[in-house]
Order: C-alpha cells, then sequence, then structure tokens
C-alpha cells in the first residue's frame, strides 16, 4: 500500500504544489497545503482507490485544507503585501506575470477563487467543481461568470483579452 | 490569452516544491500512533471513572429503545477522518464481476474455544471492534440488534476483537455482542489478513461476504441498523 501511495504521490505532488500555489500565492503555505493533503489522502487511500479516482480526491482534500485554513487564518492583507514585495525586488517578466496573476486571483474571495482554478486550471467540468465543493452547478456556473467578468477588469492591463473556453 | 494559458504561465517558472512524500507518511505513521495512544488513554480513564463515576456516552440518550442515532447527520471532524469520506467511499458496494474471497479466519474465541469461519451459502459479516473504541459500543449494539433479527434470514456475524485483552474485552462481548462470536486479534494479525478490503486502523469497520466466500461490500466507521441492512441485502440479491 504504501509503494502504490509513494508511486501516485512521486507522480502528482508537483502538479497539486502549483494549484495550491494559484490557491494561495505562496510557497511556503502551498507546500504545508499538499503535505496536509497528502496525509489525509494516505489515511484514506485504499477508500479513494476503491471509491473514486485518487486524483479527485485529492484535489478535494486539497481544497478543503485551503478553505479550512482560510478560515482559521484570515491574513490575506499582509500576503497582498507580500506579493508587492516581491514584484518590487526583482525585474523578470515570468516573476512579474507571475506576481500579476496572483494578485488578480486574490481579488476574489476563496470559494470563487476556488471554483475558477478547478475549472480553469484543473480543466474539471462544472459537475466535478460542483461535487468537490459541496455546492449546486448552477452555483457554479454564476460564481465562474463572475469571477472571469472581475478578472477580466483587473487583467485589463495585459496586452492580449482574457477568453475562457 | 486563454485563462488557462494565463494560469499556466504564470506557475511555468515557479521551482519545483521539496519531495513532501516522505514527511507526509512519517506524518501519517505518527498520527495513527497518537490515535492508538489517545484511544488507549481514554479505556484507562475510563477504567480508573468507573467505580467512582458515571460517563455518560454523548449518543447514551439518542441510542436508546428509538433505536439509533444517524451517525450521517453527525458534525464533520477533520479533513483526515474517515467520516470526512463521501457516503460512497465509507460504504463500499463491489460489483460481483470484482469480487475477491474473503480470507479464511481461524483463531480463538474470547472465551478460548476454536473458531473458524465458514462463508457459503449464506452472507456474512464480519465486524471489528474494541472495548477501547467508544464508537464500537454504539456499533456493536446496532450490528447485534440486526444479527438477532436477521438470524432467521441465515446471516452469520462473526466480531474481530482488535487489539484487546482481559476483563474489558469480555465485558464488551457480553454487554453488547453476546449473540455474536468474536476472534480474539491481541496484535491485529486478523485484521491484516483483511487489508485488502480495510485499512489495518479502522475499527469499527465490517466487511460483507456475499454466499460465495466473496466480499461484497465493506463499511467504515459506525453504521446505522438500516446501512447495515442495506449492505446485507446487496450481498444477498447480488451473490
Amino acid at each position: 500500500m504504501d509503494e502504490d501511495f509513494a508511486s501516485y504521490a512521486h507522480a502528482r505532488q508537483q502538479h497539486l504544489y502549483r494549484t495550491a500555489y494559484l490557491l494561495c500565492g505562496d510557497p511556503d503555505r502551498a507546500q504545508d497545503l499538499v503535505q496536509t493533503a497528502l496525509v489525509s489522502l494516505l489515511r484514506s487511500w485504499r477508500r479513494a482507490r476503491l471509491a473514486e479516482n485518487p486524483d479527485a480526491y485529492a484535489k478535494k482534500v486539497l481544497i478543503r485544507a485551503f478553505l479550512a485554513e482560510r478560515r482559521k487564518l484570515r491574513r490575506e492583507a499582509d500576503l497582498h503585501a507580500y506579493a508587492r514585495n516581491g514584484a518590487a525586488t526583482e525585474h523578470d517578466d515570468a516573476l512579474e506575470l507571475r506576481i500579476v496573476v496572483l494578485e488578480a486571483l486574490r481579488s476574489l474571495p476563496p470559494r470563487p477563487r476556488a471554483m475558477v482554478i478547478l475549472r480553469y486550471w484543473e480543466d474539471l467540468s462544472i459537475e466535478e467543481t460542483a461535487a468537490i465543493l459541496g455546492c449546486s452547478t448552477g452555483n457554479v456556473k454564476s460564481q465562474c461568470s463572475r469571477s472571469l467578468a472581475k478578472l477580466r477588469v483587473v487583467l485589463s492591463d495585459l496586452p492580449t483579452e482574457l477568453t475562457a473556453h | 490569452m486563454e485563462l488557462y494559458d494565463l494560469l499556466g504561465a504564470a506557475v511555468a517558472d515557479l521551482p519545483d516544491a521539496p519531495d513532501l512524500v516522505p514527511e507526509a507518511q512519517r506524518m501519517h505513521r505518527r498520527r495513527t500512533l497518537v490515535m492508538r495512544g489517545g484511544a488507549l488513554t481514554a479505556t484507562a480513564l475510563l477504567a480508573v471513572g468507573a467505580g467512582t463515576l458515571t460517563i455518560e456516552a454523548p449518543w447514551a440518550d439518542t441510542a436508546g429503545a428509538t433505536g439509533a442515532p444517524d451517525v450521517t447527520a453527525l458534525p464533520v471532524p477533520g479533513v483526515s477522518d474517515y467520516y470526512d469520506l463521501t457516503y460512497a467511499a465509507r460504504f463500499a458496494q463491489i460489483p460481483p464481476g470484482d469480487r475477491q474471497s474473503a480470507p479464511e479466519l481461524t483463531g480463538e474465541s474470547l472465551s478460548g474455544s476454536a473458531l473458524a469461519t465458514l462463508y457459503t451459502g449464506h452472507v456474512t459479516v464480519l465486524e471489528t471492534w474494541g472495548s477501547w473504541c467508544a464508537p464500537c459500543s454504539v456499533d456493536a449494539s446496532r450490528f447485534e440488534q440486526v444479527a438477532e433479527q436477521d438470524a432467521a434470514a441465515g446471516v452469520v456475524f462473526y466480531g474481530i476483537d482488535v487489539r484487546d485483552a482481559g476483563t474489558a474485552a469480555a465485558g464488551f462481548q457480553q454487554k453488547y455482542l453476546h449473540a455474536i462470536p468474536s476472534f480474539q486479534d491481541p496484535d491485529g494479525q486478523l485484521l491484516a489478513t483483511l487489508s485488502a478490503f480495510i485499512p489495518d486502523d479502522a475499527v469499527p469497520s465490517a466487511v460483507i461476504v456475499d454466499a460465495h466466500g466473496q466480499v461484497a461490500a465493506t463499511m467504515m466507521g459506525t453504521a446505522t441498523p438500516a446501512e447495515l441492512k442495506d449492505q446485507i441485502a446487496y450481498a444477498r440479491e447480488t451473490g
């Protein structure tokens, strides 16, 4: 069981890390979130393997860990400042883009942000997104379109216009 | 620009995280040990407290004559608990084509007589319990309730008393499970033989075996009588 888990986790941890990074915008916290998600997943490994695919379960525990942590911490303002300082000290196009995108994501509240990331980064369907967040498909549709409109405004400085499939 | 590409570009140059898997495995092992330690402490406290005061379990009044509390309505404790899993994940039903044979269990009953499983010709329920496990008392009394009702229908029940011994185990058996024979499993070895179906730290849990000796369903955590009956009916109808 351990080897089975280890090979899955090794294959997927960097992807989970990137998702976590988009969610919270901080590399250290993203690592903590992935760690928490992996421990959860390991605990329920057999169930996750039998009942649904482990990827869906891993995403679910990651998102839940993020939302639970957000409820506990409430320190978004500090992170906002952190991202700005990062931008001021380093001049690098890729880093610049990353910070712009993260700031745009941060303008969304946690749940809508998680929805956007599941829909447009993880490429999940409306139904899968609704299942992970435990809400209706109508809710996902309306929240996502509202979030996209908001992102378009925040990201209006980008050279090209933002589209979503 | 596609939002997908934009998000991808934003994390494309992000340096990889260090390997988090070994630490996750260490944390998992430590947590499992802490949980077992916590259960032992709770047993010790109950044993000390039994002589001096009565400790009412929070579910004691709801589990009265009217039947069992609805476990699905209980609050969800945390992201890492079994109860956090969906209903579908706690109660797995295995279609007939995918079933594996249940291991034959042989050992001793709590009173020391030889005990072995017989699977063919009837549905069998294997239930794990321990006198140290608080939810097990609720679960076990419900299992016995169902066992008494279903005895005529030919369902056979066995208990597996995990990492347990002495008068506490005997007392639990007498109080909650007197109609169900239980295997002694002091070092968890019998439970480990079921590891293809349930995790080796899952107590309470149950394995439901169909009339051909193949595992038809598994249950994690406490279950209501109705939920147990559902799994028995599934094993009977599809076995």
